[in-house]
């Protein structure tokens, strides 16, 4: 039996033995993962329009791959109740999905920060070319120590980021610092449904982990406490496991159509480490899901 | 640079109050002596890639 203890990061005891990675360094191997692995998203995952690096959300109604990554975001922002008024604080933006998503569909301001500087640049290229540039400010910047006055935003938007903080606490308490008074928070992640696992399973969890760049994973539970701890209140859960299989079965299937070009051009050497440890999440995460092992869902909370 | 957006910038060490300063493209933060760079418009708010500030340019600053 293998332990997924919190606060620790998981990577390095595979990819990179024997050598104990610093916080600056985990930021650093997490930026470089996205910026090798932006033209593979591109290619296989997300497109020019929807430039999104997250599961979708598959209803009834969802005919498309793209068009299930673009109903996520309207799902957070339904959820959270956000209103068109307000200025949103895009948490872990990557290439601008979001962001530029919020600012053309519904007009809000967006603030948006990743610790990728390409990535900032990829975003505010694409926010340009979408017509939303004056509507949306990228900045390089740590979410755990953002460069931002107290009570700056009335919303917080972490799709699929916030997994990258090494201290979960630590990314909520700063949020929690940045949002005014009756201000909202929303996160949408996958969770860990325990913390033991058998040793095919540790196989599995440790090549997403590495895959992702993402150092640990914690429970809905512990989410929660964590949420509770920081003072937020209305602190609310929705599972959206089952209407985000189906974006695992496609994730898996283009993993296993592509195999054989990863084989081939990795024996060549044309693929970074990053690359590699990308395309193996293919076919792992996929076991996560189905032995549930993860389970996804959206937190909302307020700050009182 | 926005600013509304100057009017929230903090440093992201101290949460003190930047200045902002056109020509060199840097924000400023005169507590922790530090210039955070602009770089083609996007602020790089990350301790890391900011520039110690010499004294010459504190005091500098502080005569104005």
């Amino acid at each position: 039996m293998q332990y997924l203890e919190p606060n620790n990061d998981y990577r390095s005891s595979t990819l990179r033995k024997d050598t104990e990675l610093s916080a600056d360094k985990l930021k650093a191997d997490a930026e470089k993962h996205y910026d090798d692995c932006y033209h593979d998203y591109l290619f296989a995952w997300c497109n020019k329009e929807n430039l999104a690096l997250h599961y979708g959300y598959w209803d009834k109604n969802t005919k498309s791959h793209h068009q299930a990554l673009i109903n996520k975001n309207q799902v957070l922002y339904d959820l959270a109740n956000i209103s068109p008024t307000d200025h949103v604080l895009d948490a872990g933006c990557g290439i601008g999905g979001s962001s530029i998503w919020m600012a053309k569909q519904h007009g809000n301001q967006m603030t948006a920060i990743t610790i990728s500087r390409q990535q900032t640049e990829y975003a505010a290229q694409h926010a340009k070319r979408q017509g939303v540039a004056d509507k949306t400010d990228f900045q390089v910047s740590d979410f755990c120590a953002t460069p931002f006055q107290d009570e700056s935003f009335d919303v917080i938007w972490g799709l699929e980021s916030v997994c990258h903080a090494l201290n979960k606490g630590e990314f909520l308490k700063e949020a929690f610092r940045l949002l005014r008074p009756g201000g909202k928070i929303v996160i949408c992640d996958g969770f860990i449904t325990r913390r033991e696992f058998s040793d095919d399973e540790w196989q599995d969890i440790v090549t997403c982990l590495n895959g992702w760049a993402v150092p640990n994973l914690c429970s809905r539970d512990e989410f929660t406490q964590l949420l509770e701890q920081k003072h937020f209140s209305n602190i609310l859960y929705k599972d959206i496991t089952a209407e985000t299989l189906p974006s695992a079965d496609y994730m898996f299937k283009v993993a296993k159509r592509l195999k054989p070009v990863q084989m081939l051009t990795q024996w060549l050497g044309l693929r970074s480490k990053a690359q590699t440890a990308n395309f193996k999440v293919g076919i792992a995460q996929h076991r996560l899901f189905t032995d549930q092992l993860v389970e996804y869902g959206i937190f909302t909370a307020i700050k009182p | 640079m926005d600013k509304k957006l100057l009017e929230i910038l903090a440093c992201p060490l101290c949460k003190s109050t930047l200045i902002y300063r056109q020509n060199e493209q840097e924000l400023i933060c005169k507590a922790d002596h530090l210039a955070f760079p602009i770089r083609d418009g996007i602020p790089v708010m990350l301790e890391d890639d900011a520039r110690q500030l010499t004294n010459e340019e504190m005091d500098a600053l502080d005569n104005k």
